[in-house]
């Protein structure tokens, strides 16, 4: 998963999060429970070396396994964004939004094509003005 | 009866018929949609930021392992070089820079184009093609009366007894124009509210599962926020157990001596009250955090696109409905933006 497989699919990505996630849960419960127990040493008598050092141990070890859900959620979203589910929405919003800037354009055309006859009467008045001025001329 | 009574009033200024429907009547709900989907494409990015540091801090948590595995690339850093960049030279020789950039370039792409989408459909909603299309129509119906009234000039020149063309034209100006701002306005609300109906349409199909893949990053996201937090609880909660265990000892070690015949001061060996609150901070910032769904967001908002799409092509749910799943997005996405700075600040505190 790591290397992000593109035939991996969002369902089998989530599956393969969820069951690894599942794993490291269990691990943490476990180092729980042996926390539990020194905590319950602890409070009665003082830890002796033997058991500070094992409390050491089993911080470090919760912080393998909090550094090892992290690169976990990491993997996951590295695959995701190879996967094909991401390349089929790209092309569905790209061309989306083509389509609607496309209407917008053809909308706006709109008054641009009212905009054009309007300079067409305009030139043909024109024409038909410096007609008018040719004719005493012609007569 | 009823039933159609209570279609028609979904959307109220939709006119009649579906068709009649006029862009600017989804001006409102589109917008509201907009706003949601910016602001949750804001939480997404603050997220991703968080993963683009994880990426790092697991590639410097590597090279505190492997010292010799950071290096830069041959020709980097030197007097006269382009670049200057660190990597990790893995075993097998293969080399990632130390800071990777975007962990998810492709899904921070697909979001800002749905950024765009909604900007788009914002804009066709919005646009006022009216007023121009009414510019326009004055102003050709104008000229046609400069041009009548050049050919009437132009008959009077060649006293061709010809009938008077400006007054007709005149005449008919002002309606025309009407009717053609009327009809080219109508003509153009229709292009809009088609081009709105094909591209929710579209869009509705692909949204719920990018919607899961956002959801996902984000759950990613906070996933690392939240293992910064679980670190400093339990550094915390070691604290305090090595605090006990120390009054324990001490309360011990008074025993003995009073036992030995030694001066009883009446006090008992306490501990620290700074351990017990940093414990209580420490387990109030955790628990924020694992209260957070941080993919809620992202679902709702998939909800919310559902129902527009269903009020533009067939108006069938309330927009009372519609507007409290929107509400939903954006208190979600300002709720966690809030937690997320205060999460910051709790975890630095660690």
């Amino acid at each position: 998963m790591a290397e992000g497989n593109k035939n991996n699919t969002i369902k089998s990505i989530l599956k393969l999060r969820d069951e690894a996630r599942l794993e490291i849960y269990d691990k943490a419960r476990q180092l729980d429970d042996q926390l539990e127990t020194l905590k319950d040493i602890g409070y009665s008598r003082p830890l002796n070396n033997a058991e500070t050092a094992l409390l050491k141990k089993i911080n470090a070890a919760k912080g393998s396994l909090y550094s090892a859900e992290n690169e976990l959620v990491l993997m996951t979203v590295v695959a995701l964004d190879k996967s094909a589910e991401v390349t089929r929405f790209i092309n569905v919003v790209n061309a989306t939004n083509k389509d609607l800037k496309s209407k917008l354009n053809d909308v706006g055309a709109i008054a641009e094509k009212i905009k054009k006859l309007d300079a067409l009467l305009q030139k043909v008045t024109a024409v038909v003005t410096g007609l008018t001025k040719l004719l005493p001329l012609l007569a | 009866m009823r039933i159609v009574w209570r279609r028609l009033c979904v959307i109220a200024p939709c006119a009649v018929l579906l068709g009649a429907c006029a862009a600017s009547d989804f001006s409102k709900p589109v917008t509201d949609f907009s706003d949601a989907a910016k602001k949750a494409a804001t939480s997404l990015t603050d997220y991703e930021k968080t993963l683009d540091q994880a990426a790092v801090d697991a590639n410097i948590s590597y090279a505190l392992g492997h010292p010799s595995a950071l290096r830069y690339p041959r020709g980097d850093c030197i007097q006269g070089a382009k670049r200057c960049r660190l990597i990790i030279r893995g075993e097998g020789g293969n080399e990632i820079n130390l800071d990777p950039g975007p962990v998810d370039p492709r899904i921070r792409g697909a979001m800002a184009a749905v950024v765009s989408y909604v900007d788009n459909l914002k804009a066709i909603v919005t646009a006022d093609n009216a007023a121009a299309i009414k510019s326009a129509s004055d102003a050709a119906a104008a000229s046609a009366i400069n041009f009548a009234k050049a050919v009437d000039g132009y008959n009077a020149q060649k006293r061709s007894g010809a009938e008077k063309l400006e007054p007709q034209v005149s005449a008919l100006a002002a309606p025309v124009s009407a009717a053609l701002t009327y009809g080219l306005t109508q003509y153009a609300e229709t292009i809009k509210v088609q081009a709105l109906r094909r591209a929710t349409t579209a869009m509705n199909q692909a949204m719920p599962e990018f919607m899961t893949i956002a959801g996902t990053v984000a759950d990613s996201g906070l996933t690392s926020k939240r293992n910064q937090l679980a670190s400093a609880f339990d550094n915390a909660n070691s604290a305090f157990i090595e605090g006990v265990s120390a009054v324990a000892a001490a309360r011990t070690k008074k025993k003995e001596k009073t036992d030995k015949g030694g001066d009883d001061d009446g006090t008992l060996p306490e501990i620290d009250r700074g351990k017990i609150v940093a414990f209580q901070n420490a387990a109030q910032a955790y628990d924020a955090s694992l209260q957070l769904n941080a993919s809620q967001i992202f679902s709702d908002l998939a909800e919310a696109h559902d129902n527009l799409t269903k009020a533009i092509n067939e108006p069938e749910i309330s927009l009372d409905e519609f507007a409290a799943i929107l509400q939903r997005v954006v208190e979600g996405a300002s709720k966690l933006n809030d937690i997320s700075k205060s999460l910051q600040t709790a975890s630095t505190k660690k």
